[in-house]
């Protein structure tokens, strides 16, 4: 039972069933968006598709338990696989087995087999072998000629039979990257929130449910930019943060895209921006009486603000229902907290600025004071993406250790070859020997037959 | 309305010649097919080298140009810059092929798919040459070394799908050799859509001559592993710099965007074919058609993505929005 269970997770076979089943799943996901949020899937797909696609875990697909289940079972696989074979390719290549005999039984199909007659000796016709096929194949490994009698010989060559640890160590590769991605996705997040310029935070949100997770240090953004190109692409996204820890302000410094900063193991980086919608206007007030003396305000609708001149207190006001082409917004004048005398409607006057026309809206109050609506203020935030990484490091190295054994498994190719001689029988008339050549690769290449051709050639005519 | 990418200023004037050197070019591994005159596949073969050397000129100059307008990275990221990459390392990987194994007839499929790769980027309107400064997640030299990387991959790829039609088109006749003689003697005996041959005969006359001047299919089946392997270990390493890229850039080495997964259904197949052979039952012959597979999905990869799904890596929408 045991062994059968064995031999079923290390068969190529079943490798590649889950391969294609796992590129299958990959590919629903790519052609239904995955994370967007409900509102935005039944609006696509409508409620009922909605609901079937759900169960289907068609939505969070990468998360879904058959997909997870079909990664744990290719590991499986590479686990089950590598454990059953390392040990036989390890002795094999330490220890190989030099039969001629079972070589040829078991590799006859990608086996090169020739068998040759010579009246030369046994002794002189190795050597002849030897000399054909040093080029190729260097000193033979194992040298089994009995000088003494001076008449059975076996050579045996085995070229790059350390490289058959290539694959393994690929396996091994393609494990540890996959325990790298499953220990950074157990003890690391990725998280995202925006901030506010000005704001502290101290919470982020899960990218993949939304839950917030507190963050072991506050995190204030002092400051927000965007630069442009003069066609108007953004150029640079960047964003300037305290780290604060116990109300203290630890370490400023600027992120942009591609420079995320670290502290304490978790990594901010930028991501996006924008904007809130406008919640003050921005009020000038002058004194119409002395130029030089003006406020600028921020007003958030209905609070009230002094103007710090003559102590005259005002709010700034929408109204309820605009009348159509007017100015929607009104500033009343507060005293003892009550409104007094008409609103004060805005006018719009023609304004020359460097950059053209722009209207103006202002309006005033006993000839006394003036108000100008100078625009609305926006808050810019910064989107950061916050992430916990601990393990990557394993990931990488897993990469580095896959690539290289790719490197060698796939351009260092064992081969091996045996050259026989066995003599003719003593008594017999005809001193013919026979002398066999067999060569194995590890892959059935065309251009290695080839080559064993042309030695064997080389060595035809020698005899 | 046609326009096509011809400025002397941004070097797309040397990639416009090179276009046609490489459709002469074509039109000269055609002939020889038909003719078995090396005289054409030599002349063919010295205008790929020259159409090449052009090419490797255009670069610079697009490179300094694109210093010179104050973007400090080569320009590789839009759409008519890939595809001018890819139409070079599908010539360069042609070239090395060329001076291994001595295959002319595969001339005439490796010119044909860099002819249709420049000719999108010279007149499609969804590629232009102006160079634009890349959005700010783009500025960065990961990705100069993660487009090399997947571009050899890709051209890899493309010269695996040249020599696996061949493969195709001798295996096909290795398995009809026996039947063959039969079907055309009953063929002949008065078939009423006799007429209708005159339509595929010309099909037929190809395909008789690529049989003739395609290698031996051992030697065929060798060389499209060896190619797809070249093109793994890149597409690997392409895909690591990604990841690595990513995590630097963005926070996490894989988001699950629809290029990376498409990348990975592109490992997972030829990591598949990587695998084939080592399974029994699975012969030569499924092998080349997983790398003519293989090719088909780096094609969708590369710019099918692109061009159907919306996502991070988008090429084909100049002027998009921030990538972030
Ligand atoms: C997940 C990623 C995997 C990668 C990157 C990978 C990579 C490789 C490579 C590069 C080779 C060498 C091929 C050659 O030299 O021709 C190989 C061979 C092999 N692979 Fe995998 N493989 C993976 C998964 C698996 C799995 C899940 C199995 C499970 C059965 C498996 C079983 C084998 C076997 C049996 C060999 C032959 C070993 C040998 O030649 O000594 N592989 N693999």
């Amino acid at each position: 039972m045991l062994s059968k269970l064995n031999k079923f997770f290390s068969s190529v076979k079943l490798a590649i069933i889950l391969f294609i089943l796992i590129a299958a799943v990959s590919i629903i996901g790519t052609i239904i968006d995955q994370g967007d949020t409900i509102f935005q899937y039944k609006t696509i797909y409508g409620n009922n598709v909605f609901h079937i696609l759900y169960w289907l875990g068609f939505l969070n697909i990468y998360n879904s338990w058959y997909f997870i289940g079909l990664a744990a079972l290719l590991i499986l696989t590479l686990i089950v696989s590598s454990a059953n074979r390392t040990p036989k390719i390890i002795k094999e290549i330490i220890n190989p087995d030099l039969s001629f005999d079972t070589a040829l039984q078991k590799k006859r199909f990608k086996a090169k087999y020739i068998s040759l007659q010579s009246s030369k000796n046994p002794e002189e016709l190795l050597t002849l072998a030897e000399k054909a096929f040093r080029k190729n194949f260097g000193k033979p490994v194992k040298d089994m000629r009995n000088k003494k009698d001076n008449k059975t010989g076996l050579l045996f060559y085995s070229k790059n039979s350390i490289f058959r640890i290539s694959p393994i160590i690929a396996h091994l590769g393609a494990m540890v990257i996959l325990a790298g991605v499953i220990l950074s996705a157990v003890l690391g997040y990725r998280s995202y929130t925006n901030i506010k310029v000005g704001q502290t935070i101290q919470h982020s949100y899960l990218l993949k449910n939304n839950k917030p997770v507190l963050l072991p240090f506050k995190i204030k953004l002092d400051n927000y930019v965007s630069k442009y190109y003069k066609n108007g692409m953004p150029k640079a996204y960047i964003s300037t943060l305290t780290i604060v820890k116990k109300h203290i302000g630890v370490l400023t410094k600027t992120i942009r895209v591609n420079h995320p900063l670290t502290y304490d193991g978790i990594t901010i980086y930028q991501a996006s921006f924008g904007h809130y919608k406008p919640t003050a206007a921005q009020i000038l007030v002058l004194n119409l009486k002395n130029k030089n003396k003006k406020v600028l305000l921020y007003a958030a609708p209905g609070k009230i603000y002094n103007s710090k001149i003559n102590n005259i207190k005002f709010s700034f006001n929408f109204f309820k229902k605009p009348k159509k082409n007017s100015i929607p917004f009104y500033i009343s004048i507060i005293k003892n907290n009550k409104k007094i005398g008409p609103p004060l409607i805005f006018q719009e006057l023609p304004y020359k600025t460097k950059k053209g026309n722009m209207p103006l809206f202002f309006t005033k109050y006993n000839n006394n004071i003036a108000f100008i609506f100078a625009g609305v203020k926006t808050y810019y935030y910064s989107g950061v993406e916050i992430t916990k990484n601990v393990d990557t490091d394993i990931v990488w190295i897993g990469s580095a250790i896959l690539i290289f054994a790719l490197f060698f498994s796939f351009f260092f190719n064992q081969q091996s070859l045996w050259i026989r001689v066995t003599p003719s029988e003593p008594s017999g008339k005809d001193k013919t020997n026979k002398i066999e050549i067999l060569a194995i690769p590890h892959k059935k290449f065309a251009s290695f037959y080839s080559m064993i051709d042309k030695n064997i050639g080389e060595f035809k005519k020698n005899i | 309305m046609i326009h096509i990418n011809a400025s002397i200023l941004d070097g797309s004037f040397y990639f416009t010649i090179s276009f046609f050197m490489i459709i002469l070019s074509f039109f000269g591994y055609f002939i020889y097919i038909f003719t078995e005159n090396k005289l054409f596949s030599m002349a063919s073969f010295i205008i790929v080298i020259t159409a090449f050397a052009l090419q490797t000129f255009a670069f610079i100059v697009r490179w300094r140009y694109s210093y010179h307008i104050g973007i400090d990275l080569p320009p590789l990221t839009d759409l008519y810059d890939s595809l001018v990459f890819f139409a070079y390392v599908i010539l360069l990987g042609f070239i090395l092929l060329k001076l291994f194994y001595n295959f002319d007839s595969l001339g005439f499929i490796m010119t044909f798919i860099a002819t249709a790769s420049l000719a999108f980027a010279t007149i499609s309107p969804l590629a232009t040459s102006a160079i634009e400064p890349s959005i700010p997640a783009l500025r960065s030299y990961w990705l100069l070394y993660h487009i090399i990387s997947l571009f050899l991959a890709y051209g890899a790829f493309a010269a695996s799908f040249g020599i696996a039609i061949l493969f195709l088109i001798k295996y096909k006749q290795i398995d009809n050799i026996e039947q063959n003689k039969n079907i055309n003697k009953a063929a002949n005996k008065g078939n009423p859509l006799k007429f209708l041959s005159i339509l595929y005969y010309p099909f037929i006359l190809l395909y008789r001559q690529f049989l003739k001047l395609s290698p031996p299919i051992e030697t065929l089946d060798e060389a499209i592993y060896k190619v797809v392997v070249f093109g793994f270990l890149f597409l690997s390493i392409g895909i690591v710099i990604g990841a690595a890229w990513a995590d630097n850039a963005w926070g996490g080495y894989w988001s699950w965007d629809p290029k990376e997964t498409w990348s990975l259904i592109t490992w997972i197949t030829y990591a598949i074919f990587i695998h084939a052979r080592l399974t029994k039952g699975w012969n030569e012959k499924k092998m080349a058609w997983i790398a003519v597979i293989g090719f088909a999905v780096v094609i969708f990869c590369y710019l099918g993505v692109d061009l159907i799904i919306p996502g991070l890596h988008s090429y084909a929408t100049p002027g998009s929005t921030p990538i972030l």
